[in-house]
């Protein structure tokens, strides 16, 4: 289900007056939408983040004045009135489902040969100092992990949060890398960039 | 600005993933990163370190069945579970891993035998790329094999089985490491290579031989590759197992060295078995 034109117009009209903000506007609340469902579990978060839209933009066609100062926080609450009505259809299945995921541990990963050789060589399009530092970053496990993230973090004067949020970032570029690099590995978009990374500020 | 979180909310972020946080205290961290940016960028972090967690099996029971039961219902997660999965694999892998960190909890080398260096016997065993130089039995050095095979089939000497035929040859010298746990890089034993040597055996001993095939990968203490050696079958000496792989005299100077065994397998990636670090100092 996905809003209608005229409804998703007044969607982002409502968001900025300027289309382009409005636009991006768009995209970040619903990437929040989008995780708030997958955090709570519900299935398919996409269908709900599609109704959240189409039920704001449906509000807004028929005339409705929204108070709300903050439209992410508004779109927030119709979420969780979407949520509550989501599970009052699905509570039964959900505790199938919880007592499924208790029995049957997931499949081992199918893909596991092709995502490895996409990360390599997705690690290999990145600069070395950041290839070298996000492999640093996920040496270990406990302890060693937290005092080797310390130790980064020390030679390179960063707060451990800003080397957090930075090697997240970094991740988040080469998961999205790796995902191309599948698709284009299976025929899927032969013209996606099969192993190049956006850079940022700050690489080398 | 970004405003990072205090370590107390660390551990609310990862109950709120883990959907173990009360209802009102969810809804507060979900009205705070629809509102704030940074505070979502957080959140997104700590899903990552949940991912890991996951990945190497860290999480507790509860945790687990609960992550289960978010990655039946949302592909993006099961996605971002899969490559957590082959990031960790891949980190685990010989020659992957942050060397410095790794001495942090580096195998203390211990030589076998009370810290001795055995002189081998060795036979001349050129390889393509390499040049084998005849010299005067002391000074002789024979050319180290680069390729498995040769490692796969040691020299009577190696085995303990010194050939009655032909003298001692101090070309090679062979250390026998074992592996142990410190955190202090200070213990690393010191491994001597006089200046006679041009090649080191080291030989590393097996609790079990499980793998048709092991290989093995040496760093130096700052990450930089020394040399892999692939298809390395393991052998039998005084009664136990071990993996042994030679290393030209050249391509070590004085300083801390860390090796990884891996244990090949006959389909799917290889599996970091353990390390082993030492000091080397040139005499």
């Amino acid at each position: 289900m996905t809003p209608g034109r005229f409804a998703f117009d007044m969607v982002l009209a409502f968001l900025d007056s300027d289309r382009e903000r409005a636009g991006e506007s768009y995209e970040r609340i619903r990437e929040k939408l989008l995780r708030f469902f997958e955090w709570r579990g519900a299935d398919c978060p996409e269908d709900l983040v599609d109704r959240t839209f189409d039920r704001v933009g449906k509000r807004l066609e028929c005339g409705e004045r929204i108070r709300e100062s903050d439209p992410a926080a508004y779109f927030y609450g119709v979420a969780r009135n979407i949520l509550k009505e989501h599970w009052g259809g699905r509570k039964r299945e959900s505790a199938a489902l919880l007592r499924l995921a208790e029995q049957a541990p997931p499949a081992e990963d199918p893909e596991y040969e092709k995502r490895l050789r996409c990360l390599e060589t997705c690690l290999e399009a990145l600069p070395s100092k950041n290839r070298d530092l996000l492999l640093d970053y996920y040496v270990g496990r406990g302890i060693e992990k937290i005092e080797n993230r310390k130790r980064i973090s020390a030679s390179l004067g960063a707060p451990p949060n800003a080397l957090r949020i930075r090697m997240f970032r970094q991740r988040v570029r080469l998961e999205e890398c790796v995902e191309r690099c599948m698709a284009t590995a299976a025929g899927r978009n032969g013209s996606a960039p099969m192993h190049t990374i956006q850079r940022e500020d700050g690489d080398e | 600005m970004t405003q990072h979180p205090h370590p107390e909310d660390e551990g609310r972020l990862r109950r709120y993933l883990l959907g173990t946080l009360p209802e009102e205290e969810s809804a507060e961290v979900e009205r705070r990163y629809f509102a704030d940016g940074s505070f979502f960028e957080e959140l997104l972090a700590e899903e990552n370190e949940v991912l890991d967690a996951y990945a190497s099996g860290d999480l507790s029971g509860e945790e687990r069945r609960r992550f289960e039961s978010l990655l039946q219902s949302s592909s993006r997660l099961r996605k971002r579970a899969a490559f957590a999965e082959t990031l960790l694999r891949l980190e685990r892998r010989p020659g992957r891993r942050g060397l410095v960190a790794a001495l942090l909890l580096a195998a203390t080398v211990v030589l076998a035998l009370g810290s001795m260096w055995v002189v081998r016997e060795s036979r001349r065993r050129p390889v393509a790329g390499e040049v084998a130089v005849n010299r005067p039995a002391q000074a002789l050095v024979a050319p180290v094999s680069t390729a498995p095979p040769a490692a796969a089939t040691p020299s009577p000497a190696a085995n303990g089985r010194t050939p009655g035929a032909g003298r001692p040859d101090p070309r090679i010298v062979v250390f026998v490491l074992a592996a142990g746990l410190t955190r202090n890089a200070s213990d690393l034993t010191p491994v001597s290579i006089p200046g006679s040597a041009e090649g080191v055996e080291l030989d590393l001993p097996l609790e079990a031989d499980e793998h048709p095939a092991y290989s093995v990968s040496l760093q130096t203490a700052t990450g930089a590759d020394v040399l892999t050696r692939y298809g390395l079958r393991a052998r039998g000496k005084n009664g136990g197992r071990l993996v042994a792989f030679e290393v030209p005299a050249g391509r070590l100077s004085s300083g801390d060295y860390l090796v990884t065994l891996s244990g090949e397998r006959t389909a799917g990636p290889s599996e970091a078995l353990v390390e082993y670090a030492f000091r080397v100092i040139k005499n």
